[in-house]
């Protein structure tokens, strides 16, 4: 028994351990229409040379852009709809992405110049606001996707108790299989 | 890799692959005895975390499966052992899909299995250690070998789009091989000396 718990508590070091995993994942900013993002194993692994494929809701490809050494990659989204970048290194690592269509705060954004006398510089103000806000919630964005990429202790916890309570269970069906009568 | 996300892997092959997961578990559970319970989820539980530790591999990147030892240890049982910790992956950390269960749960006990029949027997009767040591090396190899194939097997009746990279998944296998290999011979042989009757024949 000393030795299961010794196994186990070498299991719960490992976990604790920076954690490190095993997941194709896509990280993006776009900014109006530009996207700048990077491509990368959960964990740390980066994937130089990654293929990266813009496409439709419908699946269409619109385009194509190689990721660099670092695995980072930029390209410009091709029209407002709501699109998908996919990764897909052809070994059974897939990563997704999806786009909201563009714009979608700008309804917002334009209603707010409304009460103003429209302008010139008025009518360029919603897509500047745009661009600055983005460029001041991008480090946040990052900062919460690393957050996110954390293998938390509670997720390996919450794991390993589900096997302890299932190893329980099926000891005591088994052993309620063995004290039932014969039929 | 061995845990092939959603969206991959065409229809037949994820029906055919949560079919024959689904039998083979059903006969790992119903061979699993009571006292075998308790390291059935020990192992159960490495296995979770041991995907955790990730190697990489030139543009890729591979984790411990230690199929092989768990064949060994467990024979049958492996099956809902690896069945139950690949759902907690999926379900805790994401690796692997939910439609992918099956195939991947294929991919790792059907080589488990393997081993259980083609190694334990032989394991059984031995007390050598340096015989065990050997036996051990050829269940790590043969574990990550067959799951290398399998996988590459279930990407390429997929779709003909993955045949030009499987050279590639199964380079990325061969490190690993070779490291788990190592892993399981020391684990066999320290059982071996230290706790034979682990390897009981009373494992089915």
């Amino acid at each position: 028994m000393a030795r299961l718990l010794a196994l186990l508590a070498l299991c719960l070091a490992l976990g604790a351990a920076p954690a490190s995993a095993h997941k194709l994942k896509i990280f993006a900013t776009a900014v109006g229409e530009r996207i700048e993002g990077k491509i990368y194993f959960v964990g740390g692994g980066v994937v130089p040379g990654a293929k990266l494929q813009l496409q439709d809701a419908k699946g269409q490809k619109l385009a194509e852009v190689t990721a660099d050494q670092a695995g980072r990659f930029a390209l410009t989204r091709s029209g407002p709809g709501a699109q998908v970048l996919v990764a897909d290194l052809g070994d059974g690592h897939v990563a997704r992405l999806a786009l909201p269509a563009a714009g979608a705060a700008a309804p917002v954004a334009g209603s707010a110049a409304v009460g103003t006398a429209p302008g010139a510089a008025d009518a360029q103000l919603p897509a500047l606001l745009e661009q600055a806000v983005a460029r001041q919630i991008e480090p946040l964005r990052a900062q919460l996707n690393d957050y996110e990429d954390q293998l938390r202790l509670r997720d390996i916890l919450g794991g390993l108790a589900f096997i302890i309570g299932l190893a329980g269970t099926a000891a005591w069906v088994k052993a309620g299989q063995r004290r039932a009568p014969p039929p | 890799m061995a845990h092939i996300p959603d969206g991959v892997l065409s229809a037949p092959v994820l029906i055919g692959g949560g079919l024959l997961a689904a039998g083979l578990v059903t006969v790992g559970v119903k061979r699993l005895g009571e006292a075998q319970i308790p390291q059935t989820a020990v192992l159960a539980a490495v296995f979770f975390v041991a995907s955790l530790v990730h190697i990489p591999v030139g543009p890729t990147s591979v984790h411990p499966l230690l199929n092989g030892l768990m064949g060994l240890v467990l024979g049958w049982a492996a099956v809902p052992a690896i069945l139950v910790a690949l759902l907690l992956q999926a379900a805790f950390f994401g690796f692997g899909g939910l439609t992918t269960l099956g195939v991947n749960c294929c991919n790792i006990a059907v080589p488990a299995l393997a081993v259980a029949l083609l190694l334990g027997p032989r394991l059984r009767i031995q007390q050598d250690r340096r015989r065990a040591f050997l036996i051990g090396l050829a269940a790590g190899l043969l574990g990550v070998g067959l799951t290398a194939l399998m996988v590459c097997a279930a990407l390429a009746l997929s779709g003909p789009a993955y045949v030009p990279a499987l050279g590639l998944v199964l380079l990325s296998y061969g490190p690993l091989a070779l490291v788990e290999a190592v892993v399981t011979a020391a684990a066999t042989g320290l059982l071996c000396q230290v706790k034979p009757e682990i390897f009981a024949p009373a494992h089915g």
